[in-house]
């Protein structure tokens, strides 16, 4: 019976070993999504400076980071300790999803964030950033934008509403092409529908009052 | 204009009905008929085109994909799963009987009993093929840990110790004619949740050993789920493990309680077959 617990004890060992581990990982990618996420705060300013290229300098720390992580993680439990940087992964995706839109009006794809946070293509084995992520980070801009969008009309910015809704009716609709389960990113779904509508009623008063130029 | 759009449209539907009926023979019984129906919606909506940008819709497509092959997955491995727990729970309710009846005959059945079980997980084994394991762990990890407590009740009543790990996977391996399980594999967590419910099985087992008089049986499972789970204190618990520990616990105080009662009263009437109300004892 003794010598049956020992790899036993061993392997838990090292199982909490390697979860301290990410834990002191995530401490130093953390600051980074917060301050991302201030930068994404800031674009609703009246005279906002921020630019994407300054989000993209911000994330620099992030790579070694995330090797860290690759180096640490064998690829096979990649999955079994997921939930440590989901959340902080989503985020940052969001923010810079976000910038990207606000400055080029198009969507930021998920091979294109994977690129620039030094992660890799999906497959078995390799640390990408998850389809499941990625939508979530969506629903975030969908949230997101729809206050944009009312801070663009103080700003006296006229014409990106209107892009905003189009876009955000795109991504709506892309949505219903998914078969979700009753899942998080289904109840984020659902709630996408009240930023379309937040986004239509800013798009009508501007145009019932004539401010979009035709 | 308006006509003609309108005859553009019908007959769109109808070459779709006509690929529809040419379709069916083929995915009848085809149990992934949801791709069909998937793309049925598409191209309504692309007969509609409520998409400003294309491009949007064709990589939504292929995230549907994509989320439909992982979910379809998962629900076929929970399937596996839900069916090796039931399995399971039936051979440990029939090994709770060796106490009654003749216990190598039960043996017997319940070493036959498993054989289902073996395909299920070669099921298992199937979808992994090429998956992540702990992607889909979540999936199946229920049914493994219902496994592993019916396999090492069953080892333990044949050999009277626990079940080393190695036992567990060699006879899905053996049964089902492979070399590696692939993917597959019992991670540590799911074998120790998995022998933290054999002290639960133990202690109603051992409540059997007192009603037939077989009073060392008794002791023996007391002083084996005591030994388990010093084993267990050794180790560093994650969350899980420590929740099923406390289990474990009032499992093995139940037993002592059981034992020291047989001791109590065999002193009273050493030549005696005792009494005992389980119920009594265990609450």
């Amino acid at each position: 019976m003794e010598n049956l617990f020992e790899p036993f004890t061993e392997e838990l060992e090292q199982d909490f070993q390697l979860r301290q581990n990410i834990k002191e990982i995530m401490t130093k990618i953390e600051p980074i999504d917060r301050k991302l996420s201030q930068m994404v705060q800031t674009y609703h300013q009246v005279n906002s400076t921020v630019t994407y290229q300054q989000l993209l300098d911000e994330i620099q720390p992030l790579k070694p980071q995330i090797d860290q992580l690759k180096l640490l993680i064998k690829p096979v439990l990649y999955y079994k300790y997921r939930d440590y940087w989901k959340f902080s992964i989503t985020q940052i995706s969001f923010s810079l999803i976000f910038s990207y839109w606000v400055e080029k009006k198009t969507l930021l794809k998920i091979d294109q964030v994977q690129l620039i946070l030094g992660l890799d293509e999906n497959k078995p084995g390799s640390f990408s950033l998850e389809l499941e992520d990625y939508l979530i980070a969506l629903c975030n801009l969908s949230n997101e934008l729809s206050r944009y969008c009312l801070n663009c009309v103080i700003k006296q910015d006229y014409e990106t509403p209107s892009l905003i809704s189009k876009f955000i009716s795109d991504l709506f609709a892309g949505f219903r092409l998914l078969n979700l389960k009753n899942d998080i990113i289904r109840k984020r779904y659902d709630s996408m529908k009240y930023d379309l509508k937040r986004i239509e009623e800013v798009v009508y008063d501007i145009s019932v009052r004539n401010l979009i130029k035709k | 204009m308006s006509t003609n759009g309108n005859n553009k449209r019908d007959d769109q539907s109808s070459l779709e009905k006509g690929e529809e009926k040419r379709f069916r023979p083929n995915n009848y019984n085809n149990r992934n008929n949801n791709y069909n129906k998937n793309e049925n919606k598409n191209e309504n909506n692309e007969k509609e085109s409520i998409f400003n940008e294309p491009e949007i819709k064709s990589m939504f497509q292929s995230f549907g994909k994509k989320l439909d092959e992982d979910n379809d997955r998962r629900e076929r491995i929970v399937k596996s799963s839900r069916d090796i727990t039931i399995a399971s729970k039936r051979v440990i309710s029939l090994l709770q009987r060796a106490v009654w009846e003749d216990s190598q005959e039960i043996l017997k059945q319940s070493k036959q009993n498993l054989q289902p079980i073996y395909s299920l997980f070669g099921n298992i084994i199937k979808e992994l093929d090429q998956q992540e394991y702990w992607k889909f762990q979540r999936a199946f990890t229920n049914g493994v840990q219902e496994y592993i407590e019916a396999v090492s009740f069953q080892h333990y009543i044949e050999f009277g110790t626990l079940i080393p790990l190695d036992s567990i996977l060699t006879p899905i391996k053996e049964s089902l004619g492979l070399e590696s399980l692939g993917q597959f594999n019992i991670s540590i967590d799911d074998y120790a949740l998995g022998i933290c419910d054999l002290s639960g099985e133990l202690m109603r087992y051992s409540t059997g050993c007192v009603t037939t008089g077989k009073y060392d049986e008794c002791f023996k499972i007391c002083d084996f789920i005591r030994s388990m789970s010093s084993g267990f204190k050794k180790c560093h618990l994650n969350k899980d493990i420590n929740s099923k520990m406390n289990t474990m616990e009032e499992s093995l105080k139940k037993i002592e309680k059981l034992c020291f009662s047989i001791r109590i009263r065999k002193s009273e009437f050493p030549n005696q077959q005792i009494k005992v109300d389980v119920n009594d004892m265990i609450e």
